[in-house]
């Protein structure tokens, strides 16, 4: 049986200490913006052992279902570039086939729709060659695709969205994206090469170096879609150490690749720097 | 001897001869959803009196590249000195296996969730991403100590499109049912009372875990 009052001492104690850390310098709780503060966790009759009040997979119908429902919040339907917008959102954050067919598929759609508006298509060209670019790289697409991406989206939706807009206006932010895109595309190519001349330099090493990642690289890139543990059961060391080795040289692997990338982009600006002064 | 274990292996890191506890406590929750900019207002707002040092790794595009550390001692309790250690997530998708990573060992979660509309895809996302990486520790999502946060109101004053508290409740909550807040990291406003409400939680959980 649990020991209520050893309970109340303990959380009283814990109580006090968090105001004595945080309390008379925290002027901004809102008690009004609390919605829920009890933990359903604590529960009396609970043990370590007792199954969870619901099933693990349950959060996936529930997720289901708030999929089904997410247009009510959505910007207007009546907005043509509503459906682009939710692709470019979803590749920021999910990489998957889905996402970038659905994309790919827009501009196509996006592109019958604007088909006599010379800027628009334009825009949306460059949002393909991206997208397309994405496709083929993933995960390993320059870090700056990304960025880009959401800002030519997001002045291809100043034109669209700009009634009175000058054509010479329009034209500026094509040009200004157009310039970013070119330069990405700069920097890939430059990646590319020094990737290349790396592997001829340093054939052996790399043997040396090589953490088991690459061959992985490709599931952790994707959603993953591993089903759900049903419950918890007692885990096996061996096979969690084993576990955390792999996520460990994929940790790193990410790590070395993005801080290639971002030494790459950093030497690149430091070019354009000195050659506009 | 053994003088220092994790309990069930993998839980509150506890040394019985230094009588120390150990309480990791993640932020996660989707891409600029306001994980750091939480760890950010805790840090300046209190760093006097918890006197430690915040470590953070970003991109000079100010996305967090590994993770943010912010660790602080609460003092003994039920004779154990108990330190917190807080944690960010990367929340970009690219980076699951770090997510993955900084998961390890995990006692209590702090989901931060986005109250734009245009972010309701993602918060889902983040929460089935948390609960498969959870479950790759063996660890269920509907046991471990969590506080949701759903983070920006404020921007609802800029006329920013949010999301309805019960959208939010009804998508991440349903289910789970774990004390929330509507919060803005940016102002400070709640992030406090999550914390607090999240420290007392885990604690009490680790005490369950130790009977």
């Amino acid at each position: 049986m649990v020991d209520t009052n050893k309970d109340d001492k303990l959380d009283l104690e814990i109580a006090k200490r968090l105001d004595d850390l945080f309390g008379e310098g925290d002027a901004s709780s809102d008690k009004n913006m609390v919605l829920k503060a009890d933990d359903p966790t604590v529960d009396e009759n609970k043990s370590p052992d007792k199954p969870p009040a619901v099933a693990n997979d349950e959060i996936v119908e529930l997720e289901d279902t708030a999929a089904n429902e997410t247009d009510a919040v959505r910007t207007p339907v009546d907005y043509p570039l509503s459906e682009l917008k939710n692709m470019v959102l979803s590749i920021d954050w999910e990489i998957t086939d889905e996402v970038l067919s659905g994309f790919l598929s827009q501009i196509n759609n996006l592109k019958n729709v604007y088909k006599n508006e010379k800027i628009i298509l334009m825009f949306l060209q460059l949002l393909g060659s991206l997208g397309e670019y994405i496709k083929t790289n993933r995960g390993n697409a320059h870090p700056k695709t990304f960025k880009i991406l959401n800002s030519v989206f997001a002045r291809l939706e100043d034109v669209v969205l700009t009634e009175d807009m000058a054509e010479l206006e329009k034209k500026k932010l094509l040009r200004a994206e157009m310039n970013k895109y070119k330069e990405l595309r700069k920097q890939v190519a430059q990646k590319k090469a020094t990737e290349v001349s790396r592997r001829q330099a340093k054939p052996i090493q790399k043997d040396k170096l090589h953490l088991r990642a690459p061959e992985k690289k490709k599931s952790v890139m994707h959603a993953s879609k591993a089903p759900m543990a049903a419950g918890e059961e007692k885990p096996s060391s061996d096979s969690i150490a084993a576990k955390s080795y792999d996520t460990m040289a994929e940790a790193v692997e990410e790590l070395k690749q993005f801080i290639h990338t971002e030494l790459s982009a950093l030497r690149q600006e430091l070019k354009i720097l000195k050659k506009s002064r | 001897m053994l003088v220092a274990f994790r309990l069930y292996f993998h839980m509150a890191f506890v040394n019985l001869k230094n009588k120390e506890i150990q309480v990791k406590i993640v932020y996660y929750g989707p891409g600029r959803g306001g994980k750091t900019t939480n760890l950010e207002y805790i840090y300046k707002k209190f760093r006097k009196r918890i006197n430690t040092e915040m470590v953070t790794v970003k991109t000079h595009g100010d996305r967090t590249l590994f993770f943010d550390f912010l660790p602080f001692d609460i003092g003994v309790i039920n004779g154990y000195d108990v330190k917190i250690q807080l944690y960010t997530v990367p929340g970009q998708v690219k980076y699951n296996a770090t997510r993955r990573l900084v998961l390890r060992g995990v006692d209590g979660i702090v989901f931060v969730a986005d109250a734009m509309a245009v972010r309701r895809e993602k918060n889902i996302l983040s929460l089935k991403n948390l609960q498969e990486n959870l479950a790759n520790y063996k660890k269920s999502i509907f046991k471990i100590p969590c506080v949701m946060q759903y983070n920006k109101v404020d921007l609802v004053e800029q006329g920013i499109p949010l999301l309805p508290v019960e959208i939010l409740e009804q998508d991440l909550n349903n289910q789970l049912k774990r004390p929330s807040f509507k919060a803005s990291a940016l102002n400070g406003t709640n992030v406090v009372m999550t914390l607090k409400k999240i420290i007392s939680m885990t604690v009490a959980s680790i005490k369950r875990d130790l009977k």
